[in-house]
């Protein structure tokens, strides 16, 4: 472990200030840095922690709902307004990890980490989540669909730190499923999350995917395709998934296997989707 | 029965559950020093050139050590190794140079100044092309290492145990079979996984004594291996062990201990102590060997086995000093727990640029009988049989002969296979769920006289101090002795303690491991106590005269007469008399067990009429559903039955017999070491090598059967291991019916690999 | 740099000068000297570090002594008051949830922080809290009678 300073803002101000010092790193529940900082695959010289910055937290009842970075996974699990509002972020940060896991990793740093396989963000994905970035020059918000540029990497510049997460108000049915290799605690080898509304009498789906690309994949073309074809282009759809993707073999599994269950999931879950929306596939 | 067969609550239980229990690591030595080691980051290459300026310079740094040193080969069975690497290294990790400073942070550091040249050699990572003409050779000079006569080394190739097994005629029996099938099996290495990674901690006086402290399972089986290595005599080392956090055959041997003792050798007066992360505990000691196992079989229209060829090959690592005897015991227990009259097997232990396998629960039964029980539930299948019928029929019973043709009695294992097939359900519909079922057989494989010892001190006021140095590693060992301990002297178990090993205080126990203890300590112990009894009952003759006497309830009594009595405390010192005098003295019972009359295997044939100490038989069923698309495996239950002679503990024994189940769920469904191209150990952490968690886990129903071992303590014969065993074939066979394959790679779970 | 904190360890206050990258797990265990706490892997994920902080189970390998400051900490040294066992201690020893022992503290400090939060829950949910708690000894059998006994008693 290399060494590092800490320093603990109060205010996001100085976290500002501390975060775009040289080698500063911002540290949130640090239960993947402090994991990477032990491989030394990260080296920070110094670690802003954000836990003690009031704004950062919590879970608003406003309408676009705003959730702070440094929310914890269980606080999303068990939050009724995100049980209410938005079950499939629940179910999604519920499934990170162990219990003491997610008593300290966020929302921000599950985000942030930018794991191809972090289980929150094809959640977000679909509910067309914004990041609330604060940055010297004041707030920006972009897509959580297009704050990926790599595994580990982000649109994020040094300095920027994330506030929270924009969530505007969803009405429609949802579907979470991850393939892992064991029943808890496990990263995803292939999740998916399928997210189906009625807007003008029309059923449409919003769908996302993770550890199937080099980042989370919010799977447009899948659903132009759905929006075009209906319940009827079912194959059609999943054929536009699986174009969209671009999976690789690694430990967990090999990318035929990820392309097949990746197929199973999406099919499942539209039908999940569709049925509790009284249509059919 | 006042204390045998009942749930007392372990000895140690109260240490644990308050978190007082000191480990190895838990333990503080004054003015400490941290130990680092450098692993070679190449598989198999020639050591040109180690410099350790930099890291002998760098502040904080006491010493640095490497192999040049020692270069004296030492080893269990088979002196194939030496503590850090000479001339050669021969795995991706193996122990190139150790540091010794103030933090373990800068002897980490330190370590990484080493700079190591190496020649490259071509390296060989599977046994079959281990076995090729033109294969690289890992030990050029296998011939001239030292080995146990029990043991066929091949110099000149990379075979270090050629085991043969010959009975009957093979060949007439596959002409007198109407089915034959053949078949290949894999299995992959894994990883015992204690929670409590190795730790040792090291100390050499100014008197040339090193004392050793470590978590281990053969505290005398590491001094041994020191002393070869060490070139020191016995009685200047000494070995303690506390609690082990977990050892499952891997702390078993010596491993860490030949690292920890040279640094400490190089600072005397000083403390070392070395603690494996969870990364260089998947290759810093054993780990379980990959097998390739080859099977053909026949069996007649009646069902009955005629005859088997078994090949096995075993992927053994860089050192087999150990794991050659893996090699011997899977190939004298090739027939499994069935009775086939024409039997040929070849073992092979093969060296190949893997980490060094060697003992993990099961000792080779689970790899083989991963092969073995799959055949048979092919063959069942192929003669359209029940597979229960099928084992039912073939299955070893009283006065049935073993692979080496041995006739045994007091086999319970056709109770068991019909305990788990009736509480299963078999041939009981479930929608979506199917059964499978597998059985089992083990014997401890160790040397012919591997021996225990057991002390017992009494202490002034009746109670007694009971000293073995068989390891407490989670099994119970303690509890389980403490009992037969206080069942033999009629004391109430809290009059029992239990002191954990020292290997200059505690007696001689060869190893804690091959599910021996209960049966061979526990026999020591039984000994100890009367022994103890007629010390008892010497004392007590003088104060009530010659007569035959007995222990009962903390009573000293003349049989026949209890008014004839007198505390058991009373005489414990010695017997005092009325006019003051003294005779006897303290009582201070021994007990040592060696099993008798157990015959080495002929060289040639394999065949011997006792090889072993005892069997141990048992059977396993399981139930399974999969998802047709994404391969999902569950397992619903499991259910458990093996003859353990005699229930000791059912608690005690039920855990270990659960937690085995669980081992083996983990080897079935997730566990494999999954190795790089240049022989690096891709998922050595728990992100990536998945043991089950309490979500993992099905429904379990464990059965005990009890058909005494007569030379066993109380009827009790071993089970530690076995739970392991039957596991992942039960689960496999039912998994085939669910989806019309068998699987015959391990783990089952395997996201589209291969 | 060093920092100097204070924080409630088991009912008592206590501080402590530690670098920046001291972990939690560390300082409880070589300055505290509180080894009933285990360091299994380092990365939490195996659960033998497991501590109550702030009322929640962490994993104190991936937290920074530091970061721990102005915090209460309840340990497996804590769990028994005034010499008396905590019900799940009782549980743990009498139904054979302990075997080698290494993974206790971390488990009976998971099962705490659920019966804290859910004094009679139900198996599904003991086996969700200690989910991120390894055993390689029991296979979770009796560790899940154990809890439900602490709990399902309504004594813990």
């Amino acid at each position: 472990m290399v060494s590092f300073d800490y320093e603990r803002p109060v205010t996001l101000k100085e976290a500002m200030l501390a975060a775009s010092r040289e080698g500063a790193h911002p540290l949130a529940g640090g239960t993947d840095l402090l994991v990477k900082v032990r491989r030394e695959t990260v080296s920070p010289k110094l670690l802003v922690d954000l836990k003690h910055i009031p704004e950062l937290h919590g879970i608003t009842q406003d309408e676009p709902t705003f959730i702070g970075a440094t929310t914890t996974l269980n606080q999303i699990a068990d939050s009724p307004t995100v049980l209410e509002r938005f079950p499939v972020l629940a179910k999604a940060a519920h499934s990170v990890g162990s219990r003491q896991v997610r008593n300290r990793a966020t929302i921000g740093g599950n985000v942030a980490n930018a794991s191809p396989a972090a289980d929150t963000v094809p959640a977000l994905m679909v509910l067309d989540a914004q990041v609330v970035l604060a940055g010297p020059g004041g707030d920006t918000t972009v897509p959580v669909c297009s704050f990926f540029t790599g595994p580990g990497k982000t649109v994020m510049r040094h300095g920027e730190i994330i506030r929270g997460f924009l969530i505007p108000e969803v009405k429609g049915t949802f579907s979470f499923d991850k393939v892992s290799r064991r029943n808890a605690v496990d990263l995803a080898t292939a999740s998916v999350v399928v997210f189906g509304f009625v807007e003008g009498g029309d059923v449409h789906l919003r769908m996302a995917a993770g550890a199937v690309a080099p980042t989370p994949l919010r799977l447009f073309d899948a659903e132009r395709v759905f929006d075009e074809g209906g319940p009827d282009a079912l194959v059609e759809v999943l054929d536009a998934a699986d174009a969209a993707i671009s999976p690789i073999d690694d430990i967990r599994g090999t990318a035929a296997f990820r392309r097949k269950v990746v197929r199973v999931l999406l099919r499942r879950g539209i039908q999940t989707v569709l049925s509790s929306l009284g249509g059919d596939a | 029965m006042r204390v045998i067969g009942r749930p007392v609550v372990r000895l140690d239980a109260l240490d644990k559950v308050t978190g007082a229990a000191k480990y190895v690591g838990d333990m503080k030595f004054p003015g400490v020093l941290h130990a680092a080691i450098l692993r070679s980051n190449c598989s198999h290459g020639r050591i040109k050139r180690i410099d350790i300026k930099d890291a002998l310079a760098f502040p904080g740094v006491h010493a640095v050590v490497t192999g040049e040193k020692y270069p004296k080969p030492t080893g269990l069975y088979l002196k194939d190794r030496t503590l850090f690497a000479v001339d050669k290294v021969r795995y991706y990790g193996e122990p190139v140079a150790g540091v010794v400073a103030e933090t373990p942070e800068l002897a980490r550091e330190a370590a990484r100044l080493i700079r190591v040249e190496y020649e490259k050699l071509p390296p060989v990572y599977d046994p079959l092309s281990a076995l090729a003409d033109d294969a690289p050779l890992l030990h050029e000079n296998l011939g001239d290492y030292e080995w146990a006569p029990v043991f066929f080394p091949k110099p000149g190739t990379n075979i270090s145990n050629h085991f043969k097994l010959r009975k009957g005629d093979v060949e007439q029996g596959f002409a007198e079979s109407d089915l034959i099938h053949e078949e290949t099996y894999y299995v992959p290495h894994i990883y015992h996984s204690p929670l409590e990674t190795h730790v040792a901690v090291g100390y050499a006086d100014g008197g040339g004594r090193l004392t050793v402290w470590s978590s281990c399972q053969s505290p005398f089986a590491v001094r041994k291996f020191l002393s070869t290595a060490l070139d020191m005599p016995l009685s200047k080392i000494r070995v303690i062990t506390g609690y082990v956090g977990g050892g499952f055959g891997g702390k078993a041997g010596a491993t860490i201990e030949g690292l920890v003792a040279p640094l400490a050798l190089a600072v005397p007066g000083r403390h070392v102590k070395l603690v494996y992360t969870r990364e260089e505990d998947f290759v810093g000691a054993y780990v379980r060997q990959g097998l390739v196992a080859r099977l053909k079989t026949g069996v007649g229209k009646d069902g009955r086995l005629r005859a088997q060829k078994c090949e096995l090959f075993w992927d053994a690592g860089a050192y087999t000093e150990y794991g050659a005897n893996i090699v011997r015991a899977a190939g004298y227990t090739s027939a499994g727990p069935y009775d086939i009259p024409n039997l040929w097997t070849d073992s092979y232990c093969v060296y190949t640029n893997h980490p060094s396998g060697g003992p993990m629960r099961g000792f080779g039964m689970p790899e083989l009988h991963w092969a073995l029980e799959l055949q048979m539930d092919t063959l069942a299948d192929k003669l359209g049989m029940d597979p229960v019928e099928f084992r039912l029929l073939n299955c070893l019973k009283d006065g049935g002969v073993t692979a080496t043709g041995e006739v045994v009695h007091g086999v319970g294992l056709t109770e068991c296979i019909k305990t788990v097939a009736e509480r299963i359900g078999w041939g009981k519909k479930k929608e979506g769920v199917e059964k499978g079922i597998a059985i089992m057989c083990k014997a401890p494989a160790m040397p012919t006289n591997a021996s225990s010892s057991a002390c017992l001190k009494f202490n002034e006021d009746g109670s007694v101090t009971l000293m073995t140095s068989a390891a407490e590693i989670g099994q119970g060992a303690m509890t389980a002795l403490a009992q037969i301990a206080a069942e033999e002297l009629s004391l109430p178990i809290e009059a029992v303690s239990v002191s954990c090993p020292d290997t200059a205080i505690t007696p001689y126990e060869w190893q804690t491991v091959a599910s021996r203890i209960t049966f061979s300590a526990g026999n020591a112990v039984v000994l100890a106590a009367q022994d103890a009894k007629r010390q008892i009952f010497q004392n007590a003759s003088y104060i009530l005269g010659d007569h035959e006497m007995e222990l009962v309830d903390g009573q000293v009594r003349v049989k026949g007469r209890p008014e004839l009595s007198v505390p058991l405390e009373s005489v414990v010192m010695g017997a005092f008399l009325p006019d003051g005098s003294a005779k006897g003295g303290p009582v201070f019972g021994r007990g040592t067990f060696t099993p008798e009359g157990l015959i080495n295997l002929d060289p040639e044939t394999g065949q011997s009429p006792r090889p072993v100490a005892f069997w141990t038989f048992g059977a396993q069923g399981a139930e399974v559903s999969a998802d047709p698309e994404t391969g999902k495996i569950t397992v619903h239950r499991l259910v458990a039955a093996f003859d353990v002679g005699r229930v000791i503990n059912p608690v005690t024994l039920e855990g270990q017999v659960e937690g085995g189940l669980v081992q083996g769920l983990g080897s079935a469904l997730f566990e494999e070491m999954v190795f790089g191209e240049d022989g690096q150990v891709l998922n050595n952490n728990y992100v990536d090598y998945k043991i089950p968690t309490s979500m993992d886990v099905p429904a379990i129903e464990t059965y005990f059967v009890e058909v005494a071992q007569q030379d066993g303590p109380w009827g009790a014969r071993g089970v530690g291991e076995l739970p392991m065993v039957p596991t992942a074939p039960a689960i496999a066979c039912a998994l085939k019916r669910v989806t019309g394959t068998l699987q015959r790679k391990l783990p089952l779970v395997r996201h589209g690999r291969d | 740099m060093e920092h100097v904190i204070h924080l409630t360890v088991n009912g008592t206050q206590v501080s402590g000068r530690v670098r920046s990258d001291r972990r939690l797990v560390d300082f409880l265990r070589e300055d505290l000297e509180l080894t009933g706490t285990k360091e299994g892997c380092g990365e939490g994920e195996c659960g033998a570090c497991t501590i109550i902080m702030n009322g929640m189970a962490v994993n104190s390998c991936l937290v920074l002594a530091v970061e721990a400051d102005g915090s209460e900490i309840l340990t497996v040294e804590g769990l028994a008051r005034g010499g008396e066992l905590d019900p799940l201690q009782e549980e743990f020893a009498e139904r054979g949830a302990v075997q080698c022992g290494y993974c206790t503290p971390g488990m009976l400090m998971s099962a705490k922080a659920l019966l804290s939060k859910h004094p009679s829950p139900t198996e599904e949910q003991v086996r969700e809290a200690i989910a991120g708690n390894l055993c390689r000894c029991t296979g979770y059998k009796k560790i899940v009678e154990a809890i439900l006994a602490a709990g399902g008693s309504g004594r813990a």
